[in-house]
C-alpha cells in the first residue's frame, strides 16, 4: 500500500460520516446520498495527489463534497424542468417518501424548508446551523467572505423563521 | 429546536461503506510513469521503424563500376601517361572505347619518349 492510499483510508476512516451528513441534508435521499458520496471519494482520490496543503484536508473534503452535491443538485434542476416539477417540490416529495426520515413534524417543515432555500444560503445553513461550523470555516469551504456568509445565514434563518411560523398556523 | 439531523441510515451501513470506500484505490488505479510513458515510446518505435524502412528503400548506392578503384590504382595508370605529351591520356580514355591495337613502331616511340635507353630498346626488340 502507497503512501496516498495510506492518506486516502485516513480520509475515509475520519470523514466518512461526516461527509455523508453534510452531502445528505444537502441532497434529502438516502440513496442520493450515497451515490454522491462515492463520488465525492473518487474525486478525492484523484485530486488527491494535487492536495498541496493550502488548506486543511478536511476543508478541502468538504469542498469536494459541496460542489459534487451542488452538481448533482444542478443535474436534477434539469430533470425537474424537463417534467415540468420545480427543484424544491421535488426535494419536498423526497422528504416526504424518505424511508430513512427520522424526525417529528416540525423538522420535517424544517427540512422542507432548508429545501426552498437559494442553493447558496441552504449550504451556509446547513454547514452554520447543523454542523456549527466557524465562518473562517465555511469562507474556506465555499469560496465566499465571511461577511457575505453572516449576510446569507441571516437572510436564510429569518426566511425558515417565516415559514415555520406560517406551517404552524 | 433539535439540532440532530433528522436522518437515519440502514443498519451497519457507515461500516460497509468504509469497506466500499477503500476498495477506490485498487478500482481507480492511478497509471504508472510506465503508463504514461508506453504512447510515447510506441511512436518513438514507429517513428524509427520509418526511418530504417525509408533509409533501406530509398538510400542512393554508389555506381558498380566505382567499386574496387582505389586511389593507388588510379596513380598506377597515371604513372603511364607520357610527360611528354600529358594530353594522351584523354586519347587512351577515348581509345580504349574503341578497340585499338598498337603497332611495334607506336611502342617504340613510347619507349624512346620515356627515356628508355637504346641498348634497351634493342634488347627488347631482340627478346620480342
Amino acid at each position: 500500500m502507497d503512501n496516498l492510499e495510506q492518506v486516502f483510508n485516513e480520509i475515509v476512516e475520519q470523514y466518512r460520516e461526516r461527509l455523508y451528513w453534510h452531502i445528505r441534508s444537502l441532497v434529502c435521499s438516502h440513496e442520493d446520498a450515497d451515490d454522491v458520496l462515492q463520488d465525492t471519494f473518487i474525486k478525492i482520490w484523484k485530486a488527491l495527489p494535487s492536495f498541496r496543503g493550502d488548506s486543511e484536508l478536511f476543508t478541502w473534503a468538504y469542498r469536494i463534497a459541496t460542489n459534487e452535491s451542488l452538481n448533482y443538485l444542478h443535474k436534477q434542476k434539469i430533470r425537474s424542468a424537463l417534467s415540468f416539477e420545480s427543484l424544491r417540490t421535488t426535494l419536498e416529495n423526497r422528504i416526504d417518501d424518505d424511508p430513512w426520515f427520522d424526525g417529528d413534524a416540525l423538522q420535517r417543515d424544517l427540512a422542507k424548508a432548508i429545501q426552498g432555500l437559494p442553493e447558496k444560503q441552504r449550504v451556509v445553513f446547513q454547514l452554520r446551523y447543523f454542523e456549527e461550523l466557524p465562518y473562517e470555516q465555511i469562507s474556506e469551504i465555499t469560496g465566499t467572505s465571511v461577511g457575505a456568509l453572516k449576510a446569507s445565514y441571516h437572510i436564510a434563518y429569518e426566511k425558515i423563521k417565516e415559514k415555520l411560523k406560517l406551517s404552524s398556523l | 429546536m433539535n439540532r440532530n439531523r433528522p436522518y437515519k441510515v440502514p443498519e451497519g451501513y457507515f461500516e460497509a461503506l468504509g469497506a466500499r470506500l477503500s476498495e477506490i484505490p485498487e478500482t481507480y488505479r492511478r497509471p504508472s510513469a510506465w503508463d504514461y510513458m508506453r504512447p510515447y515510446l510506441a511512436y518513438a518505435a514507429l517513428i524509427l521503424c520509418g526511418l530504417a524502412v525509408g533509409t533501406l528503400l530509398f538510400r542512393n548506392p554508389a555506381p558498380a563500376e566505382a567499386e574496387g578503384v582505389d586511389s593507388y590504382e588510379l596513380m598506377y595508370y597515371a604513372d603511364l601517361v607520357p610527360r611528354t605529351d600529358p594530353y594522351a591520356i584523354f586519347d587512351a580514355m577515348e581509345a580504349s572505347a574503341t578497340e585499338v591495337s598498337y603497332t611495334s613502331e607506336d611502342i617504340v616511340s613510347y619507349l624512346i619518349d620515356s627515356g628508355t635507353s637504346l641498348e634497351a630498346i634493342n634488347t627488347l626488340l631482340y627478346d620480342f
